[in-house]
């Protein structure tokens, strides 16, 4: 028997290398698009050209025609109403007759084929006539009076809208000795996760449709298949492959309906890859938003009052953008304390692509004008801008806007204190700018909050089972590790309760045969939820093997341990005034210190050095956090200063890596993360998220870098070389 | 369509086939090889996961026509693990060790860069580590840990 | 990508005959190009011929006073070559520049020149240090300076059964040249704006400058109005003026940049003049140290 506490030592908060990184290595990991099964037909789907139109008449004799073309089919095939979507069952895989499209990219029709040429030819041959409708290019053109209705049943173009009332606003204005107000905006961005979207399906001999996929949550694409197809879901069996990346990109369906229906209709068992190209057209991005906000302080920098409006750019169909729009007003006012707060925020159609769950779900945006504002408050009142953030930062025991009181766990002011203190080791200074030739050089600091799960209201929860013998165990459990390393985390935790060396533990294929519900790899959750579920699992596996005896006989084995947790419950807003006891069960924190040098002369910025301290509550494995603070620090820095999926007239512009900025290697600066630990409540030895707060503060800490470097304000993202000059009146 | 022999070397093994004129080298190891460790994340040279080492220097798989690889010596990431039953190579132990992998689907891209980097440079500063996989795109890591990976693996395989 | 009959050329006069036979040939080399333009249906090439096999096209040859490059040259190697990085610094500058470095290594220079867009990273390079180009078919070879070469955003003067096969850089004395160039980010960038200047100095005076630019134009472009008020006058002139930008101004009306998904041509319009000043003192510079 090994060592308990020597394997804790080891195995809890230390560099456990991954689970998955042999594989991973050698490349022997196998993503969808690197399957292949004998009598194999090749898919591809047809996508609209138009970002709004009506479908008149479709045309497939040409493309039948092609040899080697299998099937050419159209949304007409599907069982109807055929539609699926995460909230609202409101899109179509495939354009019916008379049916609509709406964003350039939108599913039209498929084709399979007998090989990969046949199938690109015949695609080239599908003929379909379409009326063009008027395209509801912005938000604005959506809301003005009479405009096009994108979907019947919604009103004004209006998916949703939600309010919020905390405190007394106009006390809190008269209260403030400086206000300030802005408009902020944010850009359409793309998740360019490395794979592009791509599976396999085909039919098994029980009469089931098997689905090999990548994907953040395989019970919900079963679900959604299921109704899309109107088949039973237990028909669906769905095998999680590797995963390429998802950051919230894999949370909605891709490939999935339209590979069951092909492998049902055919027959034979159907591939389909998505192009980079088709891989950006169609699939989902996150929401612009115009957010207006004025906000007051008192002469000490007490913030006494937040008015706050949102727009939020919800794309063509519904997707998550209710929910999104939700945790964008639940966290409206970022890390900080602000007693009297008004939100108005909706969320509106357009004919832009879906817009959808991306790391952050809706967080990244408020926050980023949040963090503007503050750093504009601090110089209205001539106050550090690190002091202004001590003086409002949420701490144990704060009111929230929504009326919550934050029980413990609250790592935000330790986050920023250690933010501030390794900006000074380093010699960073946000009140100085300096030059070198044409240079400027300037520092800025931000933080950020982020809600730790599903919220208000949803039941969050998780199962696993671990089986488990003297020297062995397995963990099954429905986690999509996308690569964040859940895996490693279940191992970790397993291996530590029963005493095993991490080797021992393995983590079973996630194959809906298998393994219990556990929820989607989002919302920064599974260490949390899923966690909870191992450690519970675990211990009733390794007290059910204690139970067995020193020497339990073979019959009796595995010990099989199995929990589901159930996160602390959470309760919805009220829809009057925004309100809600507990409208999360846990939040993480971070804090940012950004040095950046600006060109005077072209408005070239390069992030120079970035400190990164974040909140985990407990660092279950070192090395991934500071993986997750690293990888999401400067997926925040190309939304920060070069990252834009433009639309022209609802027509893309940028649908191709060349095109769509992504920080190389070059443009990374140096990033020092800092890791701190304030234990959770309720998470598992005390950890908590970290997969999305990373993102937070680089906007605002970036923000405020340039004006310390230059003395101008961005109120938009990207902050660009154009717009830096135009900001300084030299455009 | 035009067919074109080639001859070529992949992972130290002779290969002898034909190829229709428009094949890319990715496609060719990919569909007809079955070596599906190359990546394929864009197919036009943008994103570096399909990344190979072609005649001693790393080169985007999906920029080369097969044809144009007639006489050629490939290495793919199958090739890269060796010795001893398989053993691994130091740069995919120094990826493993410094948490260098993510998602892994840039990873055998920027195993093969940092392999054919290191034959030619054995001993980069870390600017030029980071020159060398500026065209291997990763959205997961941030580059950081796997910069550290690659100096790491340098003081490893001149120790 | 859309199927085409692909010829394997192994010498110059197999070369020519294919040209000759399949004038309307696509040629391709490094690739780099060729397969994302065809890929995106932009070439639609029925035969391609490829000379990454003619090792008559390949080489960096400095005889006589003139750099002859042969048009299979890598970006690698320019940027690596003594020669090129001596007394051509403006190229290899851009050469090191272009996309990164395993690209470097397959996309030639004359793929540069010939896919002609007007974003390539040497062509303001080889434009500043004065290239003539060589062109052959089977009834004989043409030179062309490279100012009269580009028609238009991938148009060029390449005519039907013509290859590039030589770029000559006149090699003078008490020269120097620079290249800058402004993307969106440090590597695999297609440059919002690229420059290179070259200047021949005399005594105290600026005897010669050449500035071209790229995405300001349909083409890269000659600065002609600003090379104009250059010439001729001092060094130390040159330096006091590039300090009120005054010279400058000529530039604004050299080129005429549009908007697209890199930048506005407002911005375009506003950084040219800028960075066209780093580059143009930085040649000067050079030019200083060699004289």
């Amino acid at each position: 028997m090994n060592n308990p506490s020597e394997a804790r030592a080891r195995l809890i908060g230390g560099r456990a290398i991954r689970v998955d990184g042999v594989d991973k290595v050698t490349g022997r990991a196998q993503y969808p698009a690197d399957l292949y099964r004998a009598g194999m037909l090749f898919a591809r789907v047809l996508r609209s050209p138009h970002p709004h139109a009506r479908v008149k008449a479709f045309d497939f004799s040409a493309a039948k025609a092609v040899p080697g073309v299998v099937g050419v089919f159209c949304g007409d095939d599907l069982p109807s109403p055929g539609l699926y979507g995460l909230n609202f069952a409101d899109q179509s895989p495939l354009a019916r007759t008379g049916g609509k499209v709406r964003y350039v990219g939108d599913g039209v029709a498929a084709v399979a084929a007998e090989n990969p040429q046949a199938a690109e030819e015949a695609l080239g041959l599908i003929s379909v006539e379409y009326e063009l409708l008027p395209v509801l290019r912005d938000m604005h053109s959506a809301l003005a009076p009479g405009a096009p209705l994108m979907h019947e049943n919604r009103p004004g173009n209006i998916l949703h809208s939600a309010r919020l009332r905390h405190g007394d606003i106009d006390a809190g204005f008269s209260a403030a000795k400086v206000i300030v107000e802005g408009t902020y905006r944010t850009p359409l961005v793309d998740h360019a996760v490395l794979q592009p979207e791509s599976g396999l399906a085909y039919m098994g001999e029980d009469g089931r449709v098997n689905l090999w996929v990548a994907t953040q949550w395989a019970e919900e694409d079963r679900r959604q298949i299921a109704e899309a197809l109107a088949i039973p879901k237990e028909m669906i069996h769905e095998v999680v492959t590797t995963i390429g990346g998802a950051f919230g990109r894999r949370e909605d369906i891709s490939v999935q309906i339209v590979l069951c229906f092909l492998a049902i209709k055919t027959g034979r068992p159907v591939k389909l890859v998505f192009s980079r190209t088709e891989s950006m057209l169609a699939c989902t991005k996150r929401h612009p938003f115009e957010m207006h906000y004025r906000a007051g302080a008192d002469e000490d920098g007490k913030l006494t009052a937040m008015k706050i409006e949102l727009l939020a750019d919800a794309g063509a169909y519904a997707s998550t953008s209710l929910v999104v729009l939700n945790t964008a007003v639940t966290l409206a006012t970022g890390a900080y304390e602000v007693p009297n707060v008004t939100v108005e925020a909706k969320a509106v159609h357009t004919n832009a692509p879906v817009t959808a769950a991306f790391r952050g779900f809706g967080s990244n945006q408020p926050n980023y004008a949040v963090e503007m504002i503050l750093s504009r408050l601090a110089e209205a009142l001539g106050m550090d801008s690190a002091e202004i953030r001590l003086r409002n930062i949420l701490k144990t025991g704060s009111i929230m806007l929504t009326g919550q009181k934050l029980e413990g766990g609250v790592g935000a002011l330790q986050s920023l204190e250690a933010g501030i203190a390794a900006a000074k080791e380093l010699g960073l200074d946000w009140n100085r700018p300096r030059a070198e030739g044409r240079k400027r050089i300037g520092v800025g600091i931000a933080c950020g909050c982020k809600n730790i799960g599903y919220s208000l209201g949803w039941d969050d929860h998780s199962g696993a089972v671990i089986e488990a013998w003297p020297d062995r165990a397995v963990v099954k459990i429905g986690v999509c590790d996308v690569g964040q390393g859940s895996n490693t985390i279940w191992a970790q935790i397993t291996a530590n309760e029963l005493g095993l060396p991490l080797e021992s533990v393995t983590v079973a294929r996630n194959d809906s045969d298998v393994v219990p519900d556990s929820g989607s790899s989002s919302a920064s959750r599974q260490t949390f939820v899923s966690g909870n579920a191992v450690l519970a699992a675990a211990r009733d596996a390794a007290e059910k093997l204690r139970a067995l005896g020193p020497e339990p006989a073979p019959g009796l084995l595995p010990a099989i341990g199995s929990y589901t947790y159930h996160a602390p419950t959470t309760y919805p807003l009220d829809p009057e005034t925004g309100q809600s006891a507990k409208p999360n069960y846990g939040y993480g924190f971070g804090c940012q210190v950004a040095e950046v040098e600006v060109d005077i002369d072209t408005g070239e910025t390069r992030v120079l050095r970035i400190i990164a301290a974040h909140d985990v509550g407990r660092a279950i494995n070192m090395t991934n956090v500071e993986g997750q603070i690293e990888g999401g620090y400067l997926m925040s820095q190309g939304y920060s200063i070069s990252e834009e999926y433009p639309l022209v007239d609802g027509k893309p512009r940028a649908a191709s890596l060349a095109a769509y900025v992504l920080p190389t290697s070059l443009d990374a600066p140096e990033i020092v993360p800092v890791v701190v630990e304030e234990p959770d409540l309720y998470g598992p030895l005390g950890a908590k998220g970290i997969g999305e707060m990373t993102m937070l503060p680089t906007p605002g800490a970036i923000g405020a870098a340039i004006h310390t470097a230059v003395g101008v304000w961005l109120d938009e993202l990207p902050m660009t070389p154009e717009r830096i000059l135009r900001a300084m009146g030299k455009l | 369509m035009s067919l074109h022999r080639i001859k070529l070397t992949v992972n130290g093994r002779p290969i002898d086939a034909t190829v229709p004129g428009s094949m890319t080298l990715l496609q060719f190891l990919r569909d007809e090889l079955r070596l599906t460790g190359v990546k394929d994340g864009c197919a036009e040279g943008d994103c570096g996961a399909c990344t190979v080492i072609f005649n001693a220097r790393a080169a985007k798989s999906c920029l080369i026509l097969a044809a144009q690889a007639d006489g050629s010596e490939v290495m793919t990431i199958e090739g890269l693990a060796g010795g001893a039953e398989g053993a691994l190579h130091p740069i995919q132990e120094a990826f493993l060790e410094m948490g260098a992998v993510q998602c892994g689907y840039c990873t055998p891209g920027m195993l093969l860069t940092a392999k054919a980097f290191l034959d030619a440079n054995p001993h980069p500063t870390r600017d030029e580590a980071r020159l060398a996989i500026s065209g291997n795109l990763c959205r997961c890591t941030g580059y950081a840990k796997i910069v550290e990976a690659i100096l790491l693996a340098s003081e490893r395989m001149h120790e | 990508m859309r199927d085409f009959e692909l010829l394997v050329a192994h010498n110059r006069s197999q070369l020519l005959d294919y040209l000759a036979g399949q004038p309307e040939g696509r040629i391709v080399a490094g690739a780099t190009d060729f397969i994302p333009l065809v890929g995106a249906g932009k070439w639609r090439p029925k035969i391609a011929i490829d000379i990454s096999r003619v090792r008559e096209l390949d080489g960096i040859d400095e005889s006589d006073g003139t750099l002859r490059i042969g048009p299979l040259t890598t970006h690698a190697i320019a940027a690596a070559s003594s020669v090129i990085r001596e007394r051509a610094t403006a190229l290899a500058e851009a050469s090191a520049l272009v996309a990164d470095p395993s690209i470097r290594g397959r996309a030639t220079l004359g793929g540069n020149i010939c896919t002609s867009s007007p974003a390539g990273d040497s062509l303001p390079a080889f434009l500043a240090i004065g290239a003539d180009l060589t062109l052959a078919s089977k009834d004989g070879a043409r030179r062309l300076p490279l100012t009269e070469f580009f028609l238009g955003p991938g148009k060029n003067d390449l005519r039907r059964g013509e290859v590039l096969e030589r770029i000559d850089v006149p090699l003078l004395d008490s020269t120097g040249s620079a290249f800058y160039k402004l993307g969106r980010r440090l590597a695999m960038a297609i440059a919002v704006v690229n420059v290179a200047a070259w200047v021949r100095i005399e005594g105290e005076l600026i005897a010669d400058i050449r500035i071209a630019m790229g995405s300001v134009a349909a083409t890269p472009v000659r600065c002609l109005g600003a090379e104009a008020s250059i010439r001729g006058s001092t060094i130390a002139a040159l330096k006091r003026r590039a300090a009120d930008h005054e010279w400058l101004a000529e530039l604004r009306d050299d080129i005429s940049p549009i908007d697209d998904v890199r930048a506005s041509g407002a911005y375009r319009r506003q950084v040219a003049v800028p960075i066209a000043e780093r580059a143009v003192l930085r040649a000067l510079e050079r030019a200083e140290a060699v004289s």
